[in-house]
């Protein structure tokens, strides 16, 4: 049997909108069940506000399931160790500006336990990798949108985790970078590395996932595999327009 | 050093870093320096008395400033982290959130510190020009300025993890700030108003600081220089509101 990654089982999600009087109560999931197994290339498929971003924020633990279970490694998402196994690339990454990469880097890789020493070492090859070698001596500030994103991706991999997780990763990137980040994702997951992502762009998913995981309202309409639109003549798009537009009604 | 310990000094550390390169630093230091102007002003108008207005105009105008610039960055501090997202990247990581406020709460300390140690070596500079020797109490009165300091910026991250509004946190803190200069009174006032009623108005004022405690010179009149019983009461509030700041940020979310 192979080992499973992640397992959400049942899980719903319910944000308060802070209300005059009273929040009111705001669903964004409900019911999510699925599994992603070791090296495995799953992606998130899902219009804006499908629920895509609430997913990750359940993996990585900055927020709390009200309804069903989710383990990672087996464990809570809150579990500190399981946590130093994952890397975690949020939706359009920030970064002070005044730092330059290797400085911004420093300060993550010693809060995911690494020594400075490790970081250091570790610094000129993890930015060779995300392409930012050119870049080393400029501040935050200066970045492109694109450079960000390649930052941000670096600070994902600095501890070198087994379980990456990518919040539209290519989004508003220009097609150099996209093809860049590609086949980085590609390079990792022959390191056997897991690789989670979510994106609203179709033919990026198509490109990279082992599998799809539709994503609409909240819920799971479908999960595709591979050979369905590498094998079939249906192409993703057609199938995830026939999933998602009933809802559009 | 154990693995949390150095967590909390690199949020600490890093908070301060991102003081020292704000727009914020520069211009709290024209305000500062302009408060200080001003009570050198008072001071020559004072004539006779002029060294001990300028002592203690200055003093207090430097506590004002800090104090203005402590709520404010207290307030903004981890909202801001909120809204730019860096809070993902640290909360994501092996990082306990008892930990992260613990090191946001040091990073107010040290920049509320540096920013301290900076206006008073302006005010400091001021009275040597003027050829005027300090006298030793003044240390103590800017060390326990400072403690009301952390006081009141431990509060107003407080207020800001439960109204999630930075505006409203710093005109809670300006409330609270003076409150806690009138505790005595307002403890009078309660009395002679004795009724069933009043106690939780009483047990409000006794969660006020009582920032009394920390006037220098009271605590040399009255009980004749017992600097002890301040600084256990520092201690003892701001553990209290460690504790509180983790039990309101536990169950936050982002
Ligand atoms: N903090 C929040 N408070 C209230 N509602 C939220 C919050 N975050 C997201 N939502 C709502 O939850 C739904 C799913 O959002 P999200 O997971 O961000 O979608 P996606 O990433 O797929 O675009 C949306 O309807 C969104 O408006
Ligand atoms: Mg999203």
């Amino acid at each position: 049997m192979t080992e499973k990654v992640l397992d959400f089982d049942s899980a719903v999600k319910v944000y308060k909108k802070p209300g005059f009087f009273k929040s009111r109560p705001s669903p964004a999931l409900n019911g999510v069940s699925f599994s992603i197994e070791k090296a495995e290339i799953v992606g998130l498929l899902g219009l804006n506000g499908a629920g895509k971003t609430t997913i990750i924020k359940l993996v990585c633990g900055l927020i709390k399931a009200n309804g069903g279970n989710i383990k990672i490694f087996g464990k809570s998402p809150d579990d500190l160790e399981v946590k130093g196994r994952i890397g975690y690339l949020p939706e359009l990454p920030y970064f002070y500006p005044y730092l330059s990469p290797a400085d911004a880097l420093l300060y993550y890789g010693r809060l995911s336990g690494l020594s400075p020493e490790t970081v250091k070492t570790a610094i000129p090859s993890i930015l060779r990798k995300v392409g930012l070698e050119k870049h080393t001596n400029r501040r935050c500030a200066e970045f492109s949108k694109g450079m960000l994103q390649r930052l941000g991706i670096a600070q994902a991999l600095l501890h070198n985790p087994e379980f990456l997780v990518m919040d539209e990763p290519v989004s508003g990137l220009d097609p150099i970078a996209i093809k860049d980040i590609r086949d980085l994702i590609i390079s990792l997951n022959s390191e056997g590395k897991t690789i989670f992502l979510s994106s609203h762009s179709i033919s990026e998913l198509e490109k990279v996932c082992g599998r799809v995981i539709i994503l609409s309202g909240g819920r799971i309409h479908s999960v595709v595999q591979r050979e369905k639109w590498s094998d079939s003549g249906k192409s993703l798009e057609e199938i995830f327009v026939a999933a998602v537009t009933p809802d559009l009604n | 050093m154990t693995r949390r310990f150095k967590n909390v000094l690199n949020i600490g550390f890093n908070s301060l870093a991102e003081y020292l390169h704000s727009k914020v630093a520069a211009f709290f230091f024209i305000f500062a320096a302009l408060l200080i102007y001003v009570s050198l002003l008072l001071g020559v108008m004072a004539v006779d008395q002029e060294k001990r207005t300028l002592i203690d105009f200055g003093l207090a105008m430097s506590e004002l400033s800090i104090f203005a610039f402590a709520i404010f960055w207290a307030s903004m501090t981890i909202q801001k982290e909120m809204d730019t997202k860096t809070i993902y990247l640290i909360l994501s990581r092996p990082v306990r959130r008892a930990d992260y406020i613990a090191g946001k709460l040091l990073g107010i300390y040290l920049t509320t510190a540096v920013v301290y140690l900076a206006v008073s070596a302006i005010h400091l500079s001021l009275l040597f020009l003027k050829g005027h020797s300090v006298p030793g109490i003044y240390f103590t009165a800017v060390l326990f300025s400072y403690f009301k300091i952390v006081i009141i910026s431990s509060i107003a991250m407080l207020i800001t993890s439960f109204t999630t509004s930075s505006f409203s946190s710093v005109l809670i803190s300006v409330m609270v700030w003076i409150l806690g200069h009138f505790t005595s009174e307002m403890k009078y006032l309660l009395d002679k108003l004795a009724g069933v009623k009043l106690y939780a108005l009483k047990f409000f004022l006794f969660l006020t600081p009582n920032f009394q405690l920390f006037n220098v010179k009271d605590v040399l009149s009255s009980s004749g220089g017992d600097f002890l019983k301040p600084a256990l009461y520092f201690v003892s509030y701001v553990t209290a509101l460690y504790f509180a700041n983790v039990f309101v940020f536990r169950k936050k979310e982002f």
